[in-house]
């Protein structure tokens, strides 16, 4: 079993089969908007963070909220946030921030935008096995967020994220099940979250993780 | 012998614990006002988390932790019924946290000659078998007693739960001197330094030559030192004030800005808690009342976890409180009133090194070198967050666009 990084779940951790995110190899995360993929990414990022590590994170999107990220208890001062100002130096920017072998974590925040064109997607596709490799010989996580393909995208061969999938030593899908109320106040929301594909365990699992708001982010087990 | 001091060792934490579903395992915390830490569970203290610690530092310290919101209401519900068994006898007593407290028996001994051992063992049982009724099995107290205060906690920290530890003058001279240090309320930076010094009990530290107590740590250390020694010349006072210290700021001109109502507040409030400090005590709870030019004034009460004594402590929590309530018009008066004080809690060295230690500047060090690199290489790409303000509840977080 590699060496991960805690998602900041127990429950997940404990059904992932390597106790987390696995350092060195390439993860999936999937799930539509408001499913907590992006909320899950950063506290991976906090805990590659502790105790003395250095993480990244590569913001296609250009969405990073820096007050979010400080709320999911990451340290601001120790995460690179990277913005390529073209696409297609994408792909390289990742390679070198990885190569550089002092980054413990990057999350790539999304693979639509890292394959918006067919030039891009070959161009990543290309460069996913010197990826793995450089990561693994790094000891660096990758994570990647991507949206989920409906089925009817793989019948037609129109999935975008079908070679990821193979690369990825762990792919993880959420599925937000329902918001949590406390006093009748939004406090949060309920996340079902299924281990589809892990190279150190048969089978798909699925558990359910809360995620609440306000101040800290906290994670909770389902009961 | 006339202190009689009881003890529950993790009130809050056992409170909480009875309105959480079935037990995971797992080990939990308290958060309060300021998304401080105000209780941990037995197993998260193994990991080097304690009262007042910023939840954030916690969940570093500590992946599998739990964290809960404090029911302050009904912990100080269960307090007061805690204070109130104490006081059944009539007799003074003073809180020491939350969930502790002494009790005077002196005004038994003068009646009796001094109190035996026998009648004591008596009152103990009495007030066990009441707190476990009244509070819950759960909440069953360890008991001490002796001539002072600072040996009678000693002597209820060694006891087991349910059970009392009576240490006579004669006892307190081999009683005392194996005692970790950490029983003392001194800061941690006063800890750390000892512990660098390789003293780690009572009776090291007594021996230390009082010059140099008074010459590195003042009036504190010295007085932490007599205690050590067996030498605790405090009475049992009520902690609640019966003339509580009133603290007037006057804003001129009258301002809308946080910043510098807190800073004025803590111009005047800074020697109050230096003082305090001197003495090992701080700042339980206190009473704030702002005065707007127009529009009726606002109250709030401020409670803190442990007694504090501590300036940037005090300047968090009274920015956070003043940060939360809506300004209709600027502020012209402040009005602080220090309600109950009590003795500084005796801080443990953590286990684990502290955020701003050199191994997280290596790895800030790192992270600006990895930005240069790209930065070179790809221009104005890379960015590194900054927190301003941190203690302040509106901080502002920003990105530092490399190079700057």
């Amino acid at each position: 079993m590699p060496p991960a990084i805690s998602t900041g779940f127990l429950q997940l951790d404990r059904i992932t089969g390597c106790a987390g995110v696995p350092q060195g190899g390439l993860t999936l995360l999937s799930g539509p908007s408001t499913s907590g993929k992006s909320t899950l990414a950063f506290k991976l990022l906090a805990h590659a963070q502790h105790p003395r590590g250095a993480a990244a994170l590569l913001d296609l999107r250009h969405t990073a909220d820096p007050d979010y990220l400080y709320r999911c208890g990451i340290d601001l001062e120790r995460l690179l946030v990277v913005r390529p100002r073209r696409a297609d130096e994408s792909a390289a920017l990742l390679l070198d921030v990885i190569q550089s072998q002092r980054i413990r974590c990057v999350v790539v925040n999304g693979l639509l935008e890292l394959t918006a064109e067919r030039r891009l997607e070959r161009l990543f596709h290309s460069a996913l096995p010197t990826l793995r490799q450089v990561a693994r010989k790094a000891g660096c996580a990758v994570v990647i967020l991507a949206e989920p393909t409906l089925r009817w995208h793989r019948w037609l061969n129109l999935d975008n994220a079908a070679i990821e999938r193979q690369h990825a030593a762990l792919h993880i899908d959420l599925q937000r099940e329902d918001w949590l109320y406390r006093n009748q106040e939004l406090v949060g929301y309920q996340a079902r979250a299924q281990v589809v594909k892990s190279l150190w365990r048969r089978g798909s699992q699925t558990t359910t993780i809360a995620i609440e708001f306000n101040g800290v982010v906290r994670a909770r087990d389902s009961w | 012998m006339g202190i009689l001091h009881c003890s529950t060792p993790d009130f809050l934490a056992t409170l909480a614990q009875r309105n959480l579903p079935a037990p995971s395992g797992r080990p939990f915390a308290l958060v309060g006002e300021g998304e401080l830490i105000w209780a941990v569970s037995p197993l998260a203290q193994i990991y080097g988390i304690v009262p007042d610690m910023p939840a954030r530092q916690a969940q570093a310290r500590c992946r599998d932790l739990l964290i809960y919101p404090l029911d302050l209401a009904e912990s100080e519900a269960q307090q007061q019924a805690f204070l109130a068994e104490l006081g059944r006898w009539e007799l003074p007593i003073e809180p020491c946290g939350w969930g502790a407290g002494w009790i005077d028996l002196h005004s038994l001994s003068t009646q009796r000659d001094g109190v035996r051992s026998e009648e004591v063992q008596k009152l103990a049982a009495d007030l066990g078998g009441r707190m476990r009724t009244r509070l819950g099995a759960d909440l069953t107290p360890r008991l001490g007693w002796d001539s002072s205060k600072f040996v009678s906690r000693v002597a209820a920290h060694a006891a087991h739960t349910g059970a009392m530890r009576l240490v006579g003058k004669a006892e307190e001279s081999y009683f005392l001197p194996p005692q970790p240090i950490a029983l003392l309320p001194l800061p941690e930076s006063a800890l750390q330094q000892l512990a660098w010094l390789g003293i780690g009990t009572l009776g090291q530290y007594a021996a230390l030559p009082a010059a140099g107590v008074w010459q590195r740590w003042g009036k504190a250390g010295r007085m932490a030192q007599d205690w050590a020694r067996g030498k605790d010349n405090r009475p049992v006072v009520s902690s609640l004030l019966a003339a509580p210290e009133k603290i007037v700021v006057e804003l001129d001109p009258p301002t809308e800005r946080v910043g510098r109502v807190v800073a004025d507040a803590m111009q005047v409030l800074s020697p109050v808690l230096a003082r305090l400090a001197q003495d090992l005590r701080g700042v339980r709870c206190m009473d704030m009342r702002c005065g707007f030019i127009t529009g009726p004034d606002y109250t709030q009460k401020i409670t803190f976890v442990e007694a504090a004594s501590d300036a940037a402590r005090v300047q968090a929590a009274l920015a956070q409180q003043l940060g939360k309530i809506i300004w209709h018009d600027e502020m012209e008066r402040l009005e602080l009133q220090i309600v109950e004080t009590g003795e500084l809690s005796a801080r443990q060295l953590t286990l684990f090194a502290p955020d701003h230690g050199s191994e997280m500047q290596l790895a800030t060090e790192v992270a600006a070198e990895v930005a240069e690199e790209l930065s070179v290489r790809y221009g104005h790409v890379v960015a590194l967050g900054q927190v301003i303000e941190p203690l302040h509840p509106a901080h502002d977080c920003i990105w530092k666009w490399q190079p700057l």
